[in-house]
């Protein structure tokens, strides 16, 4: 296999692994969200954070393989990624670790304020969470201003209408798929949202899906260069996305749980490949000058160390999977 | 001023970390022999202790795990001069410590810290088996990159010198330094585990009726840990000469600190090397005197009171090897001063700041839980 072929193989497989991880992580923090509504003494609570806290440690591997497997196949991306995005990324680590202790440690102290202060504290980090995750994805989507591989300007530029759209999306899918997961595990008759507050949830994703959109076609004009021009059915892509948001609210006024879920989880995968394959060939693109963007073939490690790593991950990942799939089949709905 | 942050960054936060890893891979062991037991007996008691001394690896673990999501990301953020001239070596075993060892250690403890009641004993003896197979694997990739920046091996330079190159990975992997220190590392990690063992449990032991149920499931736990433990004592010192005398000729400055260059190193050598021969003597005394021992308040709290000194000795056998590598970041090819990243110091005094304060804020919730569970009942109440 060439060099190039190899490092745009890699930049896809990622775009596959951060799709997982978002997948998997949008039910765990929009059951964080949602865990408001039960009190924490109450076995209610106990199950909700049982359902996703079981599950909690394995998905934040794939957020670690989506870093280290930048870091691997990538190195130049990720140190020149990092180093540009360097208090989001922290922000986002302090975010994490106040997730990862909460989920886990509520229930470690019987004392009551220990674990209202937990409950809270999972709450809201799996709001920001979710928002910091957002902001950062998009980022890579439209890029970021830099000239000569530094950023030109403060870090909160990083704050755009799309970042923000995008942020609004993946909260709101994070809502919908967290109450379906628990409607999956605890039964249909386990009491989450009204179905009133979960069409507006579900409505805004539909409207922020196609804001977001519109937004990185007039604005950033991402589609109007790369795979989009050379490969015009790529556009079945973002189409898609939006057919499956509508589709994911009929799903949902009609309760079928099983089915907004699926349907929710091919739309959000739907919505990360499409920015990954806009941004195609830049893996850190340039928003001053595309010229100054970092392209994949330059960013990519060598061609021996992207062979080794591909035969090493066709060998072990699928084991991985495999028995994280068997933890959901036979766990999932073990109380 | 960035160089000396991130410096002080680095060694604050991944000497945090390293708090919490040598003992979850020690503690996880433990637990593996006594479930084993249970399995074999069916002895309720080794169920109590595998889960009383699992509820503390959880707690660790949790902890260990946020702490690692920092180092992450730290190469990027604060050394990207690094990951980028030797993110083609260094990379590797990382993304493969993911997809090999963390996979199978946190799919696992998750399974273990909310489905173990809903287990047979079998599948639970595999669970904690798995999670220890996973700890292991960890520990071989990151001392497999570790070892690089040691003692490069199994490299080239680019063409173009801006850069450093897979040659053979074969080689990376089966540098010595790799298997001196990674079972130097891990007898380590499950002789803290065994100490550990037996300092908590002579604190509760200490506490009861020595007729209570509790007495005689802490009895016939002392046993196998302090079996462990004196294994793990004999082995290490015999690892570590050898280790010690395959340095001499690849790392000529790290032993010339060792011997008096650097005081810093210097000290902390002559303490792992101290520790090392008391963790001899007196864990071979308690199995001797074994009755004795069970009898005797004092040497059982000499297990408690001395909790630290395996501690320290791990962490001073890390800063031989760290800091006796400086001023290399990678040994003979890249010097630490030039790794760094370019950013603005501000930020860089951000991160540092707030990883203080949050790791603070760690470190008190850990202790409280640790001391909730230790004091806290043997058996929870079983839930209808």
């Amino acid at each position: 296999m060439s060099h190039e072929f190899l490092a745009n193989l890699w930049y896809f497989i990622l775009a596959l692994v951060w799709a997982i991880y978002i997948c998997q992580e949008l039910f765990v923090c929009g059951v964080g969200m949602l865990s408001r509504n039960y009190d924490v003494t109450s076995d209610s609570f106990k199950k909700v954070n049982e359902s996703v806290a079981t599950f909690w440690d394995g998905i934040q591997v794939w957020l670690i393989v989506a870093i280290g497997g930048l870091f691997a196949t990538f190195p130049t991306a990720y140190g020149l990624t990092l180093q540009a995005m360097y208090v989001p990324i922290f922000l986002l680590i302090l975010i994490l670790i106040l997730r990862g202790t909460s989920i886990e440690l509520i229930y470690k102290s019987d004392d009551i304020s220990w674990q209202k202060a937990l409950a809270r504290i999972w709450a809201n980090s799996s709001l920001l969470l979710i928002t910091v995750e957002s902001v950062y994805l998009v980022n890579l989507f439209t890029g970021l201003p830099i000239k000569n591989n530094l950023m030109t300007e403060g870090f909160y530029v990083i704050f755009t209408k799309a970042a923000i759209l995008g942020a609004v999306l993946l909260v709101t899918c994070a809502l919908s798929l967290g109450m379906c997961w628990i409607k999956l595990t605890l039964g249909d008759s386990f009491k989450v949202l009204s179905k009133q507050s979960i069409l507006w949830i579900s409505g805004v994703s539909v409207f922020a899906v196609s804001l977001l959109f519109l937004t990185l076609t007039n604005k950033y004009m991402i589609f109007e260069t790369g795979l989009f021009v050379e490969y015009p059915i790529l556009w079945s892509m973002p189409i898609a996305a939006m057919l499956m948001y509508v589709i994911q609210f009929i799903l949902l006024l009609k309760e079928k749980y099983a089915f907004a879920f699926a349907a929710l989880i091919v739309a959000v995968s739907l919505v990360i490949f499409t920015g990954f394959s806009a941004a195609f060939p830049y893996i850190l693109g340039s928003t001053i000058d595309p010229e100054e963007g970092l392209l994949i073939i330059d960013a990519a490690a060598s061609q021996h160390a992207l062979t080794l790593i591909t035969v090493v991950t066709v060998l072990f990942l699928p084991v991985a999977i495999a028995y994280q799939t068997w933890k959901y089949k036979t766990f999932w709905r073990r109380f | 001023m960035v160089e000396i942050l991130s410096r002080i960054q680095f060694a604050f936060s991944i000497g945090f970390h390293f708090l919490f890893v040598p003992l979850s891979i020690g503690l996880i062991f433990i637990v593996c022999i006594y479930e084993y037991k249970y399995l074999k007996t069916n002895d309720v008691k080794f169920k109590h202790l595998s889960e009383f001394y699992g509820d503390l690896f959880v707690i660790k673990y949790a902890f260990g795990i946020v702490t690692g999501l920092t180092m992450s990301i730290q190469f990027g953020t604060n050394w990207s001069a690094y990951s980028i001239f030797m993110g083609d070596v260094f990379g590797a075993p990382l993304v493969f410590e993911a997809i090999i060892a963390f996979f199978l250690e946190s799919t696992f403890t998750g399974l273990w810290i909310f489905k173990k009641d809903k287990m047979s004993q079998r599948l639970r003896f595999i669970t904690v088996c798995l999670i220890f197979i996973g700890t292991n694997f960890s520990a071989l990739w990151i001392i497999t990159a570790n070892s690089f920046m040691q003692h490069p091996v199994g490299f080239k330079m680019a063409t173009d010198g801006s850069k450093v190159l897979i040659d053979n990975f074969y080689e990376v992997l089966t540098n010595p330094y790799v298997w001196y220190i990674l079972v130097h590392m891990n007898t380590s990690a499950i002789l803290l585990g065994a100490y550990f063992a037996l300092g908590i449990g002579a604190y509760r032991y200490l506490r009861v009726k020595k007729d209570s149920d509790e007495a005689i499931t802490f009895e016939k736990g002392f046993k196998p840990a302090n079996i462990v433990l004196v294994i793990a004592a004999l082995l290490l010192p015999a690892i570590g000469y050898s280790y010690f005398s395959y340095i001499v000729p690849i790392q000529p400055t790290k032993i010339d600190a060792i011997e008096g260059g650097s005081p810093l190193v210097s000290i902390a050598f002559s303490l792992m090397v101290g520790a090392g021969t008391y963790f001899i003597i007196y864990s071979i005394f308690t199995l001797v005197f074994f009755k004795k021992y069970l009898k005797s308040p004092v040497m059982q709290k000499i297990y408690l009171w001395t909790l630290g000194i395996p501690y320290i000795t791990i962490l001073a056998g890390w800063t031989v090897t760290e800091v006796g590598r400086q001023p290399y970041v990678v040994y003979g090819q890249m010097l630490t001063k030039d790794a760094i990243s370019t950013v603005p110091v501000m930020q860089v005094w951000f991160s540092l700041i707030t990883i203080v304060i949050m790791y603070a804020i760690l470190a008190v919730a850990c202790i409280y839980l640790l001391k909730k569970r230790i004091d806290g009942p043997l058996v929870k109440k079983e839930e209808i």
